[in-house]
């Protein structure tokens, strides 16, 4: 799983940062603008005051005296000033002098400056009008907005920056990187997280120290679910193998032993090769039983199979078929079927005298019957019904035998 | 604040020369005007009115500018000195249309003056005063 870059640590804390500064800045840029208008116009009209100040005696002179001349030179004057764009003087008595543009009296942004008599303070004898420059208060409060907006805006840029790359390089970084590495740790591998030297001490630190010890929970956890499993595996084996051998001599029983035929056979015929079932039954077998015990028994029918399993091949299989019987598949190898030779063979090994104990030996002897695959049929209870068949064709013939199936054999 | 000072110097006037016990403005004996308030003998020697109540054009007279009754006129009509009242004139004098008012040297000469032309009008020190001329004020 990868991390879509917009939803990403990094891009999601720098854009917070970031938005949130150009917020602030906006706000604070406004209030600053605005305040900065207000303060601009305030400073207009104090300018204005001054100015008034300076020509305060002369204007009330000329209201006192309805001296036209003086009256207009000092509105002249006044004009003359960029931040003043018209003037009126008006005396008590009627006269009426403007200089500059026009302006209408009402308006809300005309300044009025009564003018008492240079002589009697309290008596009123004029009125100054002056009309600030809108234009140049404006023009000016804008330079003057639009510089500290300026100023704001790049101190919040370069402050955003620095906190940004401060909040990536101190957090955001270490975060995504153990964020990465976490995510490429395999589930009970030995591997663990490295933690950055500078948050040793720190969240980050804790958070590295506590993931490598669930790490190790987990590895541990997992390591010991594996050796369990082994263990119910081998444990499982074991049970299977003690089902499909004979406890005692630990051939396959005849349950298995039918299984392993059957598969045994599948491949010969796909290999296109011949096998033989050989039948055998021990000859005197229950007279040692009744007579010495069943140890002696046991121990004969032990010795028995030892013999079996040495005289065959290893992909041969001898089975323990019933009480004192036992089924043999011989398999051919790279040569022809010897089936004759095999069959001496283990007559031979058979007839070998037993020690039943120190003192008493006994030999056994056994009667063979033989049915081929695939001369004699493919199916395997077929098979074994012929080898049994002609295994008691010797029993009845005299013992100590073997006789091969014969289809013409009717008996 | 001016008050104060005007007392003091006031005081300051009696006790230096207690021939000056006031200073009274005079007309010609058959001027019709009478009893000027102060504001109508400030508008007319600061020259906002120049016509007496008949209608006729006054001829306004001052004393000798270093004169100490020139000085206790101004500081008791408009509070002023005889420096700033000379400025207030100075600035008017571009306009062309305010003139101070006429300069006579003595007391002698300004009776004299008021006299001889039924129009004029000027101050002179109370003790100075001579049939033929009018008081139609009294400054202090």
């Amino acid at each position: 799983m990868s991390i879509k870059f917009w939803r990403s640590l990094p891009f999601q804390t720098g854009f917070s940062i970031a938005l949130g500064a150009v917020l602030l800045t906006l706000i604070l840029s406004i209030a600053v603008y605005n305040q900065t208008i207000e303060k601009v116009v305030t400073d207009s009209n104090h300018r204005i005051s001054q100015l008034i100040s300076t020509i305060e005696r002369s204007a009330s002179i000329a209201a006192y005296l309805n001296n036209d001349e003086l009256a207009l030179d000092v509105t002249r004057g006044l004009v003359k000033n960029d931040i003043v764009t018209g003037v009126s003087l008006r005396s008590e008595s009627g006269m009426r002098i403007i200089s500059g543009s026009p302006f209408n009296f009402k308006e809300e942004s005309i300044l009025h400056f009564p003018l008492a008599s240079p002589f009697m303070p309290d008596e009123k004898t004029g009125e100054l009008f002056i009309k600030p420059n809108q234009q140049n208060i404006d023009a000016q409060a804008k330079q003057m907005g639009a510089l500290l907006v300026f100023t704001l805006a790049t101190h919040s840029l370069m402050i955003t920056i620095f906190v940004i790359f401060l909040v990536q390089n101190r957090l955001t970084r270490h975060l995504t990187d153990l964020a990465n590495t976490l995510h490429k740790i395999e589930p009970g591998s030995a591997e663990r997280l490295q933690c950055p030297t500078l948050h040793r001490h720190d969240e980050i630190g804790l958070l590295v120290r506590d993931t490598n010890q669930l790490l190790t929970a987990v590895q541990n956890t997992l390591a010991g679910e594996r050796r369990l499993r082994e263990y119910t595996e081998t444990l499982e084996k074991e049970t299977r193998k003690e089902a499909e051998r004979d406890p005692l001599t630990n051939l396959l029983n005849r349950r298995a032993g039918e299984r392993a035929i059957s598969r045994a056979l599948d491949k010969a015929d796909t290999n296109n090769t011949r096998c033989a079932i050989m039948l055998i039954d021990l000859d005197r077998f229950k007279p040692i039983n009744d007579t010495y015990g069943h140890d002696a028994g046991d121990h004969t029918l032990v010795t028995i199979s030892n013999r079996l399993t040495d005289a065959l091949r290893k992909n041969d299989i001898v089975i323990r078929w019933g009480g004192d019987e036992f089924l043999i598949l011989v398999q051919q190898g790279h040569d022809d079927l010897q089936i004759s030779v095999i069959a001496d063979k283990i007559l031979a090994t058979l007839s070998v005298n037993i020690d039943i104990n120190t003192s008493i030996q006994e030999s056994i002897g056994a009667s063979i019957g033989i049915s081929l695959y695939p001369d004699h049929g493919t199916d395997p209870s077929y098979l074994f019904d012929l080898a049994d068949k002609a295994m008691y064709h010797i029993k009845r013939s005299g013992r100590n035998g073997y006789f091969i199936h014969t289809p013409s054999d009717t008996a | 604040m001016i008050k104060r000072q005007r007392l003091i110097l006031l005081f300051i006037a009696l006790l230096a020369s207690p021939s000056q016990a006031g200073v009274v403005v005079i007309v010609n004996a058959e001027n019709t005007a009478s009893d000027f308030s102060q504001r109508q003998l400030v508008d007319l020697y600061m020259g906002r009115n120049l016509y007496f109540p008949n209608g006729q054009l006054a001829l306004r007279l001052d004393q000798s500018p270093s004169s100490e009754i020139r000085r206790t006129f101004y500081e008791s009509l408009v509070g002023k000195s005889v420096a700033q009242v000379n400025a207030y004139w100075a600035r008017l004098l571009f306009t062309g249309r305010a003139s101070p008012p006429q300069v006579i040297r003595t007391s002698k000469g300004l009776l004299q003056a008021i006299k001889n032309n039924p129009n004029a009008v000027g101050y002179i020190d109370e003790k100075e005063l001579e049939d033929g001329v009018k008081v139609i004020a009294r400054v202090n």
